[in-house]
């Protein structure tokens, strides 16, 4: 029986600030990493704003867990995709907080996500 | 390669199941529960119709009747909540939306 690698994808859809998905889910990725666990991250939606360059969590007395998303390169998580249309739709620009963020169109978004065995939304 | 879409929340109020048919493929398969239920009679549902042939498209029957949405057989097929656990075993993996 032949052990497939199994790979997890975790799916961002909330903003960063007012609620704790976001961090947990960045717990969760470094988490999975630090046990060489294959995962890929995706943002949609409001979790496109997680990924935003200079933010300042300071400013409303909150932890600036944002920076860690530097750590992911630490452990081999390179896999990063951002969905085009919700940056669209909000108006953002492709101007992240971390490097080799990869977006994607609506269509290569689905079918990538649709690689995975687990998806964990957060 | 098919994916269960587990759609728990209304698109009345959140744009989770307008993000679910962003990623929903031909093969997927939805099932609406709890508030969930409410999508069947938000303007989404036609394009939930038109990405996945009819008899992947169900809604758990208790939760429906539960919020007095009525079922019309040619939108949608009802589920018991043991059928959803074989649906669920039957399929390679889900993503729940809420």
């Amino acid at each position: 029986m032949s052990i497939t690698e199994k790979s997890v994808a975790i799916l961002n859809a909330s903003p960063p600030l007012s609620k704790a998905n976001a961090k947990d889910s960045l717990d969760v990725a470094l988490i999975f990493g630090s046990y060489e666990q294959a995962v890929s991250l995706y943002f949609q939606g409001d979790g496109v704003y997680q990924l935003i360059a200079e933010q300042q969590p300071e400013l409303i007395q909150q932890k600036d867990f944002l920076k860690t998303f530097a750590a992911l390169e630490f452990y081999d998580i390179e896999n990063i995709y951002v969905c085009h249309h919700s940056l669209n739709q909000r108006g953002l620009a492709e101007k992240f907080s971390i490097e080799n963020v990869q977006v994607l169109n609506q269509d290569d978004f689905a079918i990538s996500l649709h690689q995975h065995q687990t998806i964990l939304r957060f | 390669m098919s994916m269960l879409h587990l759609v728990r929340t209304s698109a009345f109020q959140t744009d989770d199941f307008q993000q679910c048919l962003n990623v929903l493929q031909p093969t997927d398969c939805i099932v609406l529960l709890d508030d969930g239920c409410y999508n069947l009679n938000h303007d989404l549902w036609q394009e939930a119709l038109n990405k996945v042939a009819l008899p992947a498209l169900y809604i758990i029957e208790a939760h429906a009747q539960a919020r007095a949405v009525t079922l019309d057989k040619e939108k949608i097929n009802t589920l018991s909540l043991d059928a959803l656990m074989t649906l669920i075993c039957e399929t390679e993996k889900s993503v729940t939306w809420q």
